[in-house]
Formats: structure tokens, C-alpha cells, sequence
């Protein structure tokens, strides 16, 4: 029997890594042919074809941009609110249902996000669409998810290291800030890091709230708007002119996005790597 | 004689349960104070009690008094964070934070307000030469404290309670995830320590009580059954319950 | 000797009982055969009490080392600790009760059926008393009798009395006839009645230590 299933997941096994590898590949091969230093860091122009010449530094600027930003505005905030959600066990009945709200907003489709930010950033405080709205947008859809990361991470910190800072006469922030996180520490960040490439690749909620297809030229301010490599993709291979010649451009920027990932989830687990070589919990 | 703490009728609850019963005695300055008793009879519920820890629980409840320096700790508006330097507690799994050695010791000094280095790497010091554990890591105490052996984090615990120079010290089974060397060893710095601190230390080894205590407290389902000066309980006990723990009725 | 390892503290305190009790049957034995022997002028009786007194030094040792082992194996505390503390002592008092035994047995050889110089009165008397006051203290040893225990030790003033009386006694026989052999058995008959003097605080010893055993408190402060 055992033989049985384990043939059985073998072979599923085999299937997905090799669909996976395909997905890749297939990427890869279309795309290569466009990546140069020239495309990583021109401005983006099409000729008279429609064939798009150039390269897509501004996308490139653009998602980093908006990402860091995101980053800047929820990391901090959310590991605040984890650390309180975690340490700071008092009315029951209010934590149940800010932990819940916490876990419904990380579950919200990312358009609603964007609907949202619209709503809010855009309109109703004026920023129009602009960096600063899409990057707010992508903070409201990071929050929940480093909250919930800080919260388990603190969590998961044995209780005796809390009791041996309480009977040495600590305050409950004293504990939290000064013994607690410090031990969380490599597991919100790599928390954080999953939540940056979550959003480096989100198109919907920067889509109502500043990205545009085409720019000639790098943003100059916050207030402006901005280009990126997921909406950049979709564009490309829908609205363009010239989608044939378009084509290649788009599994370029494809090959930009997967390596941007992979090196993220690479230094996670070298994070982790190293985190543990430190024996920290 | 001195007395560090005087405990009158203690009462202690787990919601409706009562844990501890009326429990009257002082514990000597000065000296090592065993509690023993068999699992469940309230040692380690009492020795929480003292240094509150057992506040963090929602339906935990004392009543009584517990009287240090003339105050009673259990009243309301005590400081604990004052109560808890002058008391200092280890407990019965080794538990340093996830730092170096130094900021060990350092901790306790530090989120008192106490920055100076010179005072932090005097108190750092002393308390582990104290704990005996200064010559086996003096050459590194930038080291994570995991590194360590259990007996050297549990001999770490004691210096980092030692360093807010506390009154009185509470080990809850200090020794039970130790191994005998070890133990043996902590059980000589606690002999040592009680020259200038005094000991309270819960165990429910009867040997430990019979080689380190100077007094012996038996408590029996929340009640203190005896106590008094170790030699006379450990050869003639004056209850039969006291005689019957040590003769090995209940284990 | 041999014996298996204790694997049993029941077990050990049974084997220890045993020992103490034929401890005590063999002292006891020792004092009468003893004093049988003086009052019959029975030299054979002497020398074998004399040579019997081998085998209670050996029960003696063996006790001691059955105590040893008990307390290092089992580490006993409180009333088990008392109850083997006392063992071994009452062992030491019943070592001495025997060598008395043999001091009289010696005094009988001595004597070699030669005429005494004075009827025995005195000294059955005290014999008996003494005989009665160890016989009890076994009892209230091995019955945990505190109540005996008290008579016992109390009846130990009758066995001073009586020794006090003897050498009054003596001393008139030495001054109406100070003759050297008259003088030589005086002063066996006074080694006699102090042997059993010291067999009688043996006895009261037995019974202090029994109550401290049982008690943890003094006979005297219980009187």
C-alpha cells in the first residue's frame, strides 16, 4: 500500500515541478532575446509601428517606488499593532474582533483595495492619481498581512522569556519592545519581505490609483504618476498597438518580475539561514 | 532572629478553586528556606505569590498579607516593578533571553534607567563571579546566551536576578531540568548566596532540602503542615503527615 | 558474610529486625547463663558464655553494616531514620551487655568453685531484677511499647539501691576478715554487681533510645 501512494505522489510530484519548470521556461525563451542593459534602464517610447523601443527603467523605478513607499507607511504600523495584538491581552471581546477585522481585510480582493484607495486617496483627500495614493493603497493591502506575521512571530516566543523579563521587574513594553520582538525579530522580517513581493506584484489596487501605461519620463514627485511592471505587462499585450511586436517586451519584463521575486525569496531564507546560525529562536 | 517576609493567612484562588490555605509563617533573613510537599500542594502557587506573578492570570486572587520591609505587597497599589527587584525569582526551566551573556545580566539594570557602563560591566561582573559562572564564559560574554549548558544558563538566571541586588531570591525547582554535576554546583552557590540573601527555593527533591535548606516549610494541599529549622524536621517532625512525606507515603 | 543487595527498604528494615532481635536473645542469654554459672559454681557453663561472646560481636558488626548500607542506599528521613539510628545503637548496648556477661563468666573461672566468703543474697536479687529489666526493654523494643519503656527505666533506681547495698556489705566482710583472699573475691563480688549495675543502665539506655525512636522525644521528658 505504501509503495502504491508513494508512486502515486511521485509522480504528481514530477508533474507540477515540470509544469512549473515549463511556466519558466517557456517565459524565458520568449523573452530573453529583449533583456539587455539598454531595456532594464531606457525610458520606454514606441516608434511609428508601435514597436516598442527603449527599455522600462521607469517601470522598474516605478514598482520599487511604490513598493517602498507601501512598505514605509504599513511596516512600521503593522508591526506596532502585531506586537500590541500579541502582548496586550485585555478585553477579550475587542481583541476577537480586531483580530478578525485584521484577517477579513487580508482576504479582501486586491481590486477592492484599489476601488478603496480610489475612493479615498484619490478623490476624497486629493491626491489624484499618483504615487502617493498608489503606494497608500498598497500599504492598506500590506497591513493586515505584517500584522498578522508580527502577531504570530511574537506569538510563537515562548512564554518563560516573558516571565523571566516580568520578575525582573519589566513593564509589559518593556517586555514586548526589548525582549520579546528582538526574539520575533527574523520571522516578521521575513514576514515582511513575503508582504513586499505580494505587493511589488499587485496591478489592480495601482491600477484606479496612479499607474499608467506610458510615461516618457521618470516621475519627478510623489504627486505624480508612475509606471510599473505588472500593469506594464498587461498593456502591453492588450492595449498596444503593435501587440505581436509588443509581445516579446512583455515576457521580458516577466523575466524582470520572476528575478525580482526569486532574489527576494532567496534572501529570506538566507535571512533565515543566518538567523539560525545565531541561534535565535 | 530576622525575618525577611512575613506571610500572614495567606489564601490564594484559581477562580473558585482555593489553591492555598491560610498559610502563616516567616521566612528567616538570610537563610535557605525549602518548601516542600508532594505535587499539587500549592509550592509553587506560593512562591509565585510572593513576587505576584501569578497577577497576570485573570482569576487569580489573594487575600491575606505579605509583608516585606514592613509593607504589605499584596495591597493594591503596590509597586511591582519595585517589589519585583527587591524579590527576584528562577525558575525551574532555564530561561535567558535570546541575547548576549552581558545583556543578560545587563537587562535587569537597564530597564531600570541604569545606562552608566561602568556600574553595568561592575554589576555584570560580580554577578556572575556570584553565580559561578564568570571564569567559564569571561572570555566571550558577547556569546548568545543558547549557546550555554543548561547548568551554565540556569547559574545565568541567577546572576541576572542577582545583578538588581534583590533581597530575598525565589527558585521554583531550580535544579529539576539539570543534570546532577550541575546541580550540585548551583546548589553550592545558593549555599553561598544565602550568606547575604535570602533563599526561598521550592523543591521537590526531599535530598536537595536535606543538604541545602537551613529551614524546611511542608505544605500539604494548600496548608502549611510544618515548619521550622531543617535538622529537627528531617529527624523528628512533630506532624504524622510531615513523617509520612518524608518516609515516603506520598512521592 | 554474605547477602544479597537490598533491593527493598521493607525488605532491609525486616532483615534488621531479625538481626536485633537474636542480638538480644543472645545478650540475654549471655547474662543468665552467666550468673547461672556463678550461682552453680559451673566453670563449663563460664567459658562457654565466655567464647559464645564471638558471635554477638559478629551480629553486632553485621548490624552495623546492614545500617550502613541502609543508609546509603535508601537515605532515609524522619521516623525511618530514627528507627535505624536506634537499631544501631541498641546493637552497641547489647555488645556491652554481653562483654559484662563475660566479666562474670571470668569471675566464676576465678573463683573455681572455692567457698564464697559470703552467701550470694544480694546479688541473685539484683540478677534477677536485672534479668527482668532487659528481658522487658526487648519487649518494648520490638512491641513500640512507650508505657514499658517508662517502667523500665523507672525500676533502675532498685538496681543502684541494691548495688550501693552490696558494697556496704563488702566492706564490712573486709573489715571483720582482711584476709588477701577475702579481699581477692571482694573484689569480684563487687565486679559483679557492677556488671549487672551496668547491664540494668544498658537496659534503661534501650529503652531511651526505643522511645526516641518511636517519639523523636526524650524518655525523661515524657516521665
Amino acid at each position: 500500500m505504501q509503495k502504491i501512494v508513494f508512486f502515486i505522489v511521485s509522480v504528481l510530484a514530477i508533474v507540477t515541478l515540470t509544469a512549473m519548470m515549463g511556466i519558466i521556461l517557456i517565459i524565458f525563451v520568449k523573452g530573453i532575446g529583449v533583456i539587455n542593459w539598454r531595456f532594464l534602464t531606457s525610458l520606454t517610447s514606441f516608434d511609428f509601428y508601435g514597436v516598442p523601443q527603449g527599455g522600462i527603467g521607469p517601470a522598474i523605478v516605478g514598482t520599487f517606488l511604490v513598493t517602498g513607499l507601501g512598505l514605509l507607511f504599513s511596516v512600521p504600523l503593522g508591526i506596532l499593532g502585531g506586537i500590541f495584538l500579541s502582548e496586550y491581552k485585555t478585553k477579550r471581546r475587542l481583541f476577537s474582533i480586531m483580530r478578525m477585522s485584521v484577517a477579513n481585510l487580508a482576504g479582501v480582493p486586491s481590486v477592492v483595495h484599489g476601488l478603496f484607495g480610489m475612493a479615498v486617496f484619490t478623490v476624497f483627500l486629493g491626491f489624484g492619481l499618483s504615487i502617493l495614493s498608489a503606494s497608500l493603497t498598497l500599504s492598506i493591502l500590506a497591513l493586515p498581512i505584517v500584522i498578522m506575521v508580527t502577531e504570530n512571530a511574537m506569538k510563537n516566543v515562548p512564554n518563560s522569556v516573558r516571565e523571566a523579563a516580568f520578575a525582573l521587574g519589566a513593564k509589559r513594553w518593556q517586555s514586548a519592545l526589548l525582549v520579546v520582538f528582538p526574539a520575533a525579530f527574523s520571522k516578521v522580517m521575513t514576514g515582511v519581505i513575503l508582504a513586499s513581493v505580494r505587493i511589488a506584484g499587485e496591478t489592480a489596487p495601482i491600477l484606479f490609483t496612479g499607474a499608467t501605461l506610458y510615461l516618457t519620463y521618470y516621475p519627478h514627485g510623489f504627486n505624480e504618476q508612475f509606471m510599473a511592471l505588472p500593469y506594464m505587462i498587461w498593456g502591453l499585450v492588450t492595449t498596444s498597438i503593435n501587440i505581436s511586436a509588443s509581445t516579446p517586451f512583455a515576457y521580458g519584463i516577466a523575466i524582470v518580475l520572476i528575478t525580482l521575486v526569486a532574489v527576494m525569496n532567496i534572501s529570506v531564507m538566507l535571512l533565515r539561514l543566518k538567523m539560525r546560525k545565531r541561534a535565535v529562536l | 532572629m530576622e525575618f525577611s517576609l512575613k506571610i500572614e493567612n495567606l489564601c490564594a484562588y484559581f477562580g473558585e478553586k482555593k489553591i492555598l490555605d491560610s498559610i502563616t509563617f516567616d521566612i528567616p533573613s538570610k537563610a535557605v528556606t525549602a518548601i516542600v510537599g508532594p505535587s499539587g500542594c500549592g509550592k509553587s502557587t506560593f512562591i509565585r505569590t510572593i513576587n505576584r506573578m501569578n497577577d497576570r492570570f485573570e482569576n487569580f486572587r489573594a487575600s491575606g498579607k505579605i509583608i516585606l520591609d514592613g509593607e504589605n505587597i499584596l495591597s493594591k497599589g503596590y509597586p511591582l516593578e519595585s517589589l519585583r527587584m527587591r524579590v527576584g525569582m528562577v525558575f525551574q526551566r532555564p530561561n535567558p533571553f535570546p541575547k548576549s551573556i552581558y545583556e543578560n545580566v545587563a537587562f535587569g539594570l537597564k530597564i531600570h534607567g541604569i545606562k552608566n557602563k561602568k556600574v553595568l560591566d561592575e554589576t555584570v561582573y560580580s554577578s556572575l563571579k556570584a553565580a559561578a559562572v564568570y571564569e567559564q564564559v569571561k572570555d566571550d560574554l558577547s556569546l548568545n546566551a543558547y549557546k550555554l549548558s543548561g547548568g551554565q544558563q540556569q547559574r545565568l538566571c541567577i546572576a541576572r536576578a542577582l545583578a538588581v541586588k534583590p533581597e530575598v531570591i525565589l527558585l521554583d525547582e531550580p535544579t529539576s531540568a539539570i543534570d546532577p554535576i550541575a546541580t550540585k554546583q548551583i546548589e553550592e552557590v545558593l549555599e553561598r548566596l544565602s550568606k547575604d540573601y535570602t533563599i526561598v527555593i521550592v523543591t521537590h527533591n526531599i535530598q536537595q532540602a536535606a543538604r541545602i535548606a537551613d529551614y524546611i516549610a511542608f505544605f500539604y494541599l494548600g496548608k502549611l503542615i510544618e515548619f521550622g529549622k531543617a535538622e529537627k524536621i528531617l529527624t523528628s517532625p512533630k506532624e504524622k503527615l510531615t513523617n509520612d512525606y518524608l518516609t515516603g507515603v506520598y512521592s | 558474610m554474605e547477602h544479597s543487595r537490598l533491593s527493598n527498604y521493607e525488605h532491609a528494615l525486616d532483615l534488621l529486625r531479625m538481626r536485633l532481635n537474636e542480638m538480644f536473645a543472645s545478650s540475654l542469654e549471655a547474662f543468665k547463663s552467666s550468673m547461672e554459672s556463678l550461682e552453680n559454681s559451673d566453670v563449663d557453663l563460664a567459658k562457654e558464655v565466655i567464647n559464645s561472646d564471638d558471635k554477638i560481636d559478629l551480629l553486632k558488626r553485621e548490624i552495623e553494616e546492614l545500617v550502613y548500607e541502609i543508609l546509603t542506599r535508601f537515605q532515609p528521613l524522619a521516623s525511618d531514620l530514627r528507627r535505624v539510628i536506634m537499631a544501631m545503637k541498641i546493637a552497641g548496648e547489647l555488645e556491652r551487655v554481653a562483654d559484662q556477661a563475660v566479666n562474670i563468666a571470668q569471675v566464676t573461672e576465678f573463683l573455681k568453685g572455692k567457698k564464697l566468703i559470703k552467701p550470694l543474697v544480694d546479688i541473685p536479687k539484683m540478677a534477677q531484677i536485672a534479668t527482668d529489666m532487659m528481658a522487658r526493654s526487648m519487649r518494648a523494643y520490638f512491641d513500640e511499647d512507650v508505657e514499658l519503656a517508662k517502667q523500665v527505666w523507672l525500676v533502675d533506681d532498685q538496681v543502684d539501691e541494691l548495688d550501693r547495698l552490696i558494697v556496704d556489705d563488702i566492706e564490712e566482710v573486709i573489715k571483720k576478715y582482711p584476709t588477701d583472699e577475702v579481699i581477692k573475691q571482694s573484689e569480684r563480688i563487687i565486679l559483679v554487681s557492677r556488671a549487672i549495675e551496668r547491664i540494668a543502665d544498658h537496659a534503661t539506655n534501650i529503652c531511651e533510645e526505643t522511645v526516641y525512636m518511636l517519639l523523636g522525644k526524650e524518655l525523661f521528658s515524657l516521665l
